[in-house]
């Protein structure tokens, strides 16, 4: 191989692996998250346990069980945040979710492992969540546009919008419990 | 003709039965569930050379023990659900237990479920090295940064200087219970699976049994090429 192009190729491979390093990351720790939810003084956390009630609806929403019993989550004036993971195609996008009364307030994705599907974390596409609730069958109002190449990630952050939704409706900030 | 055919039939039909059973076996292995069910059989898993890692890392939590054999974790010989590298420490603390892998605290049910996984995101400090407990129960954790004292409840971690620490130490478990835990960490690599296919292929006694299958499915063939001859012979 020609000098040149052996610096070409070298400058393309150091790209795509800069790249490749870019997408991945902790975008927000969850600490800093849950700070900035709830004006710096983030409550003391809440226990969930997915008892029998509860489980039925976490396996329909992720298509798996819960490896867990327990979850934690943080409360305060009928708003609460979750720290949630799915695995998108073969990591955990760590993601944080706030409701509330019943609808979504805001999603961020806070770490991202995967190789691909990193667009999961602009607004343009989180902002879609912004005002969801669920409907029948723990299905979100709205349908959620997708990002091509990201299928696994937007499916994955999908269901956890579901999924907080859900936990939220059973937790002691739920409407009609406060 | 007649009579040859009657000889391959005779000699070969041990083997037919047996490979016909594996055969119907292998083909409904998710039915019969054989890729989940595991051989406990000790000279079969002696034939396999499947042993356990030594020797296993092991602490006392109350009255149970927490142990770590290759990267499987166990509760007595209850094998949980996380796997891990290393086994930092295990304790017993309030009516859980709870056991320390490197960046994580597993809070673990009396009967080896996973109530809940508390790692960095929850604040666990970093190099996590050491757990222990103070006089009055508080769980205390040694990490890089220095010794914390945890209130899992709060999720609240906060520096300690305090020196009135029971660290968890590593403990030899008593012959018995490190014999069951070997013979639960082998009765777990060995899928049933495995075997029949094995079996069907005549490789569970190596290269000499495949030769052996070879035989039978010659022996099968030869039983078709009389019959399909006698058939032709015999039409008017």
């Amino acid at each position: 191989m020609p000098f040149p192009r052996a610096l070409a190729f070298l400058a393309l491979a150091t790209f795509a692996l800069s790249a490749h390093s870019a997408a991945q990351g902790i975008y927000q720790t969850p600490q800093d998250f849950l700070r900035e939810v709830f004006a710096g003084d983030p409550p003391e956390p809440s226990k969930l346990w997915i008892d029998g009630k509860l489980k039925p609806g976490v396996r329909a929403i992720l298509e798996h069980d819960l490896d867990v019993l327990r979850l934690r989550y943080w409360g305060k004036d009928g708003r609460t945040a979750w720290i949630l993971e799915e695995i998108g195609k073969e990591r955990p996008i760590t993601t944080g979710i706030v409701i509330q009364r019943g609808t979504i307030e805001r999603i961020k994705v806070l770490v991202f492992r995967e190789s691909r599907g990193w667009e999961v974390r602009y607004p343009f596409f989180t902002d879609q969540f912004t005002g969801a609730t669920l409907v029948t069958r723990d299905q979100l109002d709205r349908d959620i546009d997708g990002i091509s190449g990201a299928t696994l990630s937007v499916r994955a952050l999908t269901k956890l919008a579901r999924l907080a939704l859900l936990l939220h409706a059973h937790s002691d900030f739920a409407d009609g419990k406060q | 003709m007649q009579q040859w055919h009657r000889r391959v039939g005779m000699t070969g039909a041990v083997f037919f039965i047996f490979l016909i059973t594996t055969g119907l076996l292998l083909n409904h292995t998710g039915a019969l569930g054989l890729g989940k069910r595991f051989v406990e059989t000790q000279w079969l898993l002696d034939l396999y050379h499947i042993s356990a890692p030594e020797p296993p890392v092991a602490f006392s939590a109350g009255e149970r023990f927490v142990s770590r054999l290759g990267d499987r974790l166990y509760l007595d010989t209850k094998e949980l659900s996380e796997r891990a590298e290393r086994l930092i420490g295990g304790l017993k603390l309030g009516d859980t237990l709870l056991i320390a892998i490197p960046g994580k605290l597993l809070v673990v049910s009396p009967t080896g479920e996973l109530i809940e996984r508390i790692d960095g995101a929850d604040g666990v400090p970093s190099g996590m090295n050491r757990i222990g407990l103070t006089a009055s129960g508080q769980l205390v954790i040694r990490a890089a940064h220095g010794d914390y004292l945890a209130d899992l409840g709060k999720l609240d971690w906060r520096k300690t200087t305090t020196a009135d620490v029971g660290w968890a130490t590593p403990v030899t478990l008593s012959p018995e219970l490190h014999q069951k835990l070997v013979r639960t960490y082998r009765g777990g690599g060995l899928p049933l699976e495995r075997v029949i296919l094995d079996l069907h292929s005549g490789r569970i006694v190596g290269q000499w049994g495949v030769y052996v299958v070879d035989g039978a499915a010659l022996l099968f063939l030869a039983l078709v090429i009389t019959g399909l001859w006698m058939w032709i012979k015999q039409r008017p």
